[in-house]
């Protein structure tokens, strides 16, 4: 009778223990921010995608073959980042990632690396500066977005401010 | 003679203003579109911010992609004056303040301000001192609410 | 910022050259109190800055826009009533509040009352002020007066029948003025206090936060969540933890970051008039005491206001 009540009491230190370790690791990884990290990354991409399809529409004519270079850099720069800024936990939330991600992460990866191929093309396209190769590839980098949408992100997104 | 010359001189100096201004004219894009390519660019920088400025308060530690965030701001920032060109303060839903045309001086300047903290920013970026980079971010931050607090209504 | 010493030290030193070339005696007594009075002064003036920087005095009483000096006002204020020009409060005797005792800069602030007994319109943020200490509003009367006087006259307001009536502001305090110095809650925190003090009394964040009804005057049961034609015709978002229309994404992190830079979550960067009250102001302030209003803010109860520009 003692004995188990001695039991009990140490599996309930352990348990209250363990529950402040968890609460303790949340507090230091804060999934949230990682969440609003990842969506600052991505609203910026959106940004670059749109400025591309402007110009690729004959939209507008301010565009340089410079500045489309420093979007496709960007746009490069932010895909090297995309498998470090989906850590496992980071799945719930305001948070429009689908589990796909973690469950088939080498998919998820090779999506990641398509959009750095097709913007690092974009920036060798641009360099050479044949205007219709530049909207060609541009193309091509919406493609290698919506590519890795499809799977991996849920539809209809939530306002994020 | 003298006075030929100098007669010479302006009907040549007036072909070329007017060829200037021709040309400026055929360059002139749609303010709708313009107004929406600032917009995306506009978006580019503040998602760049974000995520840095996550970084600056200490709530990430991951500083993924800084050096080419502040590389595109860098290249956006010499574009501003161009993304503000005359006519462009209607034609869509714009917050650009009529202060962009009327002080253009001052907003080149705000402009430009941008231009030199993202330089600097690159630097931070690729250096190794945290603190340096952090504080550099709020300073780059403090660069945007320069020109948004004159330039920029609500 | 800049040390007010020299500046204090240098009357006081005349003074004291003065007496005891004609009372020696007397003279050394004074040398051993003045420069403790000299100090005090300074000391005060040291404090005075910091209130100035958190009440955020400045651009209301300076016309930046006409590159006017500072605090001798003429900076236009327009509102629903017409347009208002601030007044020169820098330490001239005739232009501005030179010849004010302490006493009348106690009243001002407390009560809303000018020397001459008329009432402010509360375009002037008494109704906030008046929940400062007397300690803090004697010392932004010191460092005020430690600053450049200017002679620049006032502009009369620019505002239409009846609203001009300044009596009619009697009625108006009944309605909607409380008058007292902060009481601090002793179930709260000095950190939860002092972050009130800051931005209740000093900061006056809920002049502009608080929507106001038909006749100016400010909706107590939607505090700080927002007006829709605040200052300069312009919307001031709802900044209680609202979920859906309000800050309550954020954490005192975010709101603290955002008081020093500028910067809200998501990257953007406030422009128009926050922007001037980060860089006069909130962006002056220690670390801390960025926290504390952080913190307090985010304890106000949510309202459900949603601030949309009509289209």
């Amino acid at each position: 009778m003692r004995r188990s009540l001695v039991i009990g009491l140490a599996i309930g230190t352990v348990a209250v223990a363990m529950a402040g370790i968890v609460a303790e690791a949340f507090a230091q990884a804060r999934p949230l921010d990682m969440i609003r990290y990842r969506q600052s990354a991505m609203k910026g991409n959106g940004g670059y995608l749109n400025a591309l399809n402007a110009y690729a529409k004959g939209e507008v004519t301010v565009v340089t073959k410079d500045t489309i270079k420093a979007y496709a850099a960007a746009l490069v720069g932010t895909s090297l980042e995309i498998p470090g800024m989906f850590p496992a936990g980071t799945d719930t939330g305001r948070t429009n990632a689908k589990p796909e991600i973690w469950q088939k992460n080498a998919d998820f990866l090779a999506a990641a690396k398509r959009l750095g191929e097709e913007s690092t093309k974009l920036a060798e396209v641009a360099t050479a500066g044949n205007e219709a190769a530049m909207k060609e590839q541009i193309g091509k980098v919406a493609q290698a977005c919506g590519g890795c949408h499809q799977p991996f992100r849920k539809p209809l997104p939530p306002a994020a401010k | 003679m003298k006075y030929r010359v100098n007669k010479t001189a302006m009907i040549a100096g007036l072909a070329i203003c007017l060829t200037g201004v021709a040309g400026l004219v055929q360059a002139a894009d749609e303010p709708a579109n313009v107004i929406k390519y600032r917009k995306s660019l506009m978006t580019a920088n503040t998602s760049h911010m974000g995520a840095m400025g996550e970084f600056a308060k200490g709530t990430v530690t991951f500083k993924g992609g800084f050096v080419e965030f502040a590389t595109a701001i860098n290249a956006i920032s010499m574009q501003i004056p161009a993304l503000f060109p005359a006519g462009s303060n209607t034609g869509a839903e714009t917050r650009a303040k009529p202060e962009i045309w009327s002080k253009r001086d001052d907003f080149v300047a705000a402009a430009k301000k941008l231009e030199t903290e993202s330089a600097k920013l690159i630097v931070a970026a690729k250096g190794t001192d945290e603190n340096a980079l952090k504080a550099q971010i709020t300073a780059t931050q403090q660069a945007c609410g320069g020109c948004h607090e004159t330039f920029r209504s609500r | 910022m800049k040390d007010g010493d020299p500046m204090t030290a240098t009357p006081a030193n005349v003074v004291l050259k003065g007496l005891a070339s004609v009372f020696a005696i007397a003279g050394a007594m004074l040398a051993a109190a003045a420069p403790a009075a000299a100090q005090a002064n300074a000391d005060a003036i040291k404090r005075g800055e910091y209130i100035f920087r958190a009440a955020d005095c400045a651009p209301c009483h300076t016309d930046t826009k006409n590159k006017g000096a500072l605090l001798a006002g003429g900076r236009a204020l327009p509102t629903p009533f017409g347009t208002f020009y601030s007044p020169n409060i820098t330490a001239d005797p005739v232009n501005g509040i030179g010849k004010w005792s302490d006493g009348d800069f106690t009243r001002a602030l407390r009560e809303g009352v000018s020397p001459d007994g008329s009432h402010y319109f509360p375009v002037f943020p008494y109704t906030s002020f008046t929940l400062m200490t007397d300690q803090d509003i004697k010392d932004l009367k010191a460092y005020i007066f430690s600053l450049p006087t200017v002679a620049l006259a006032n502009k009369p307001h620019d505002i239409g029948f009846p609203f001009n009536l300044r009596f009619l502001q009697v009625g108006w305090k009944m309605l909607f003025f409380t008058e007292g110095v902060y009481k601090p809650d002793p179930a709260k925190s000095a950190e939860w206090n002092r972050g009130a003090y800051l931005t209740e009394a000093l900061g006056h964040c809920a002049e502009c936060h608080t929507p106001r009804n038909l006749l100016g005057g400010m909706d107590r049961s939607r505090w700080m969540a927002g007006s829709i034609d605040g200052p300069e015709g312009e919307m001031a978002p709802n900044i209680t933890p609202h979920e859906a229309t309000g800050i309550g994404e954020w954490d005192d992190i975010d709101l603290a970051y955002m008081l020093k830079t500028g910067a809200v979550p998501g990257g953007d960067v406030v422009g128009s008039l926050m922007a001037e009250v980060i860089r006069e102001s909130t962006s002056k302030l220690t670390d801390a005491d960025r926290t504390a209003m952080a913190k307090y803010l985010l304890s106000l109860p949510a309202v459900d206001h949603k601030i949309e520009k009509p289209r």
